[in-house]
C-alpha cells in the first residue's frame, strides 16, 4: 500500500464547532500543497458533507443516551489522508439498524450513475424535496459522488440490536 | 425599501441587497448550522421587495437592472436548495417586468462552481453571465 500522510485524524465528540475547527486546520494544510483549486475545493466540499452528516447523527445519538461517553467517542471518526496524488476521506458514525437499508440504497444508486445522471438526480431533488432544519434532503451522497468521481466505499458493522457502525470511504484524485 | 444587509460569518455568506445602487450580492461560504433559519428571512425580504417594485414600476425606477452578484466560494448541499429558491425569486422579478441581471462568479479553475451556476441557470431558464476571478 502506498504511503499515506495523515492530514486530519479526529475521533470523539462532534459539535458544530468541531466542523469549524477541522475545516480551518484542513484549509491551512491544503493551502500549503501544490494541488489545483478544483481538487482543494472538492476535498473541502466532501469533507463538509461528511462532517455535517456525522454531526447530525451524533446529535440524535446523544439525545438517545444509548452509548456511554467512552463508547460514544470511539464511534465518531473523521480522517483525511493523502499520498501526493490522491486524497482519502474516511467518515464514521453509528447508525440505527433500521436506517441501514435506506442509506445503502442511496449510496448504491449514486455509485451506479454517471456524472450527467447524478446531476439530473441532484436537480430533481433540490427542485422537489423538502429540507429539514438542519438540511438533509438526501443530497449529500449525490454531491459526494459528483465531486469524488470515484465509487463511494462503505461498510456497516453491527454494534448491537439497535445500532451499527457506518463507515464511508471516499477518494478524490488530484487532476491538475 | 431599506437594504438587506447580513454580515458574513465563518459559515454563512455576506448578504448585501442594496436597494439604492440595485446591486444585490451574496459573497462567501454557505454552510450555516441552521440553513432554513438563515435563508427564510432573505426569501421573505425578496418577496416583499418584488411585490413593492412591481406595484410601483415605472420607466425611471426600471431603467437600470437589479444586478445580482453571486460570489460564492463554497456552498453545502443543504444550502443549494435555498440558493435555487433565491434564483427562482430573481426569475419572479423578471416575470413581473423588473429588469434583472445575474452575474455568477467563480475562482479560476473552479469548474464545479461554474457548473453549479450553469445548472441553476438551466433550472430557471434564465441566462447568467459567468465571471472568472483570477487566482
Amino acid at each position: 500500500m502506498e504511503d499515506r500522510q495523515v492530514i486530519i485524524y479526529y475521533e470523539g465528540c462532534f459539535k458544530f464547532e468541531t466542523i469549524e475547527k477541522l475545516l480551518t486546520e484542513t484549509k491551512q494544510n491544503l493551502n500549503d500543497k501544490e494541488i489545483s483549486v478544483k481538487t482543494k475545493k472538492r476535498v473541502l466540499n466532501i469533507m463538509v458533507e461528511c462532517l455535517e452528516n456525522i454531526y447530525k447523527h451524533a446529535e440524535k445519538v446523544i439525545n438517545n443516551n444509548h452509548f456511554n461517553k467512552e463508547e460514544y467517542n470511539k464511534f465518531y471518526k473523521f480522517v483525511l489522508e493523502n499520498n501526493n496524488q490522491d486524497f482519502y476521506l474516511t467518515s464514521a458514525n453509528p447508525i440505527l439498524n433500521k436506517n441501514i437499508e435506506t442509506v445503502r440504497n442511496k449510496i448504491d444508486q449514486a455509485n451506479s450513475l454517471g456524472k450527467a445522471e447524478l446531476k439530473e438526480l441532484y436537480a430533481s431533488k433540490i427542485n422537489n424535496s423538502m429540507i429539514s432544519e438542519r438540511g438533509g434532503a438526501g443530497l449529500g451522497i449525490i454531491d459526494i459522488a459528483l465531486k469524488s468521481e470515484n465509487k463511494i466505499n462503505y461498510s456497516f458493522t453491527k454494534i448491537d440490536d439497535l445500532f451499527s457502525y457506518y463507515e464511508l470511504k471516499i477518494k478524490v484524485n488530484d487532476n491538475k | 425599501m431599506d437594504a438587506l444587509i447580513i454580515e458574513a460569518t465563518e459559515n454563512s455568506p455576506l448578504i448585501s441587497f442594496d436597494t439604492d445602487s440595485k446591486v444585490f450580492e451574496i459573497v462567501g461560504e454557505s454552510r450555516p448550522e441552521n440553513v432554513r433559519e438563515f435563508y427564510e428571512p432573505i426569501l421573505a425580504w425578496m418577496d416583499e421587495y418584488g411585490t413593492e417594485m412591481s406595484a410601483n414600476l415605472n420607466e425611471e425606477n426600471n431603467a437600470n437592472p437589479i444586478t445580482f452578484n453571486f460570489k460564492l466560494e463554497y456552498f453545502n448541499s443543504s444550502s443549494s436548495k435555498f440558493i435555487l429558491d433565491i434564483v427562482k425569486k430573481i426569475y419572479d422579478f423578471h416575470t413581473k417586468g423588473i429588469k434583472i441581471k445575474v452575474n455568477w462568479y467563480f475562482d479560476e479553475g473552479d469548474e464545479d462552481m461554474q457548473e453549479a451556476g450553469e445548472e441553476l441557470s438551466k433550472m430557471v431558464k434564465f441566462p447568467f453571465d459567468y465571471i472568472e476571478i483570477a487566482g
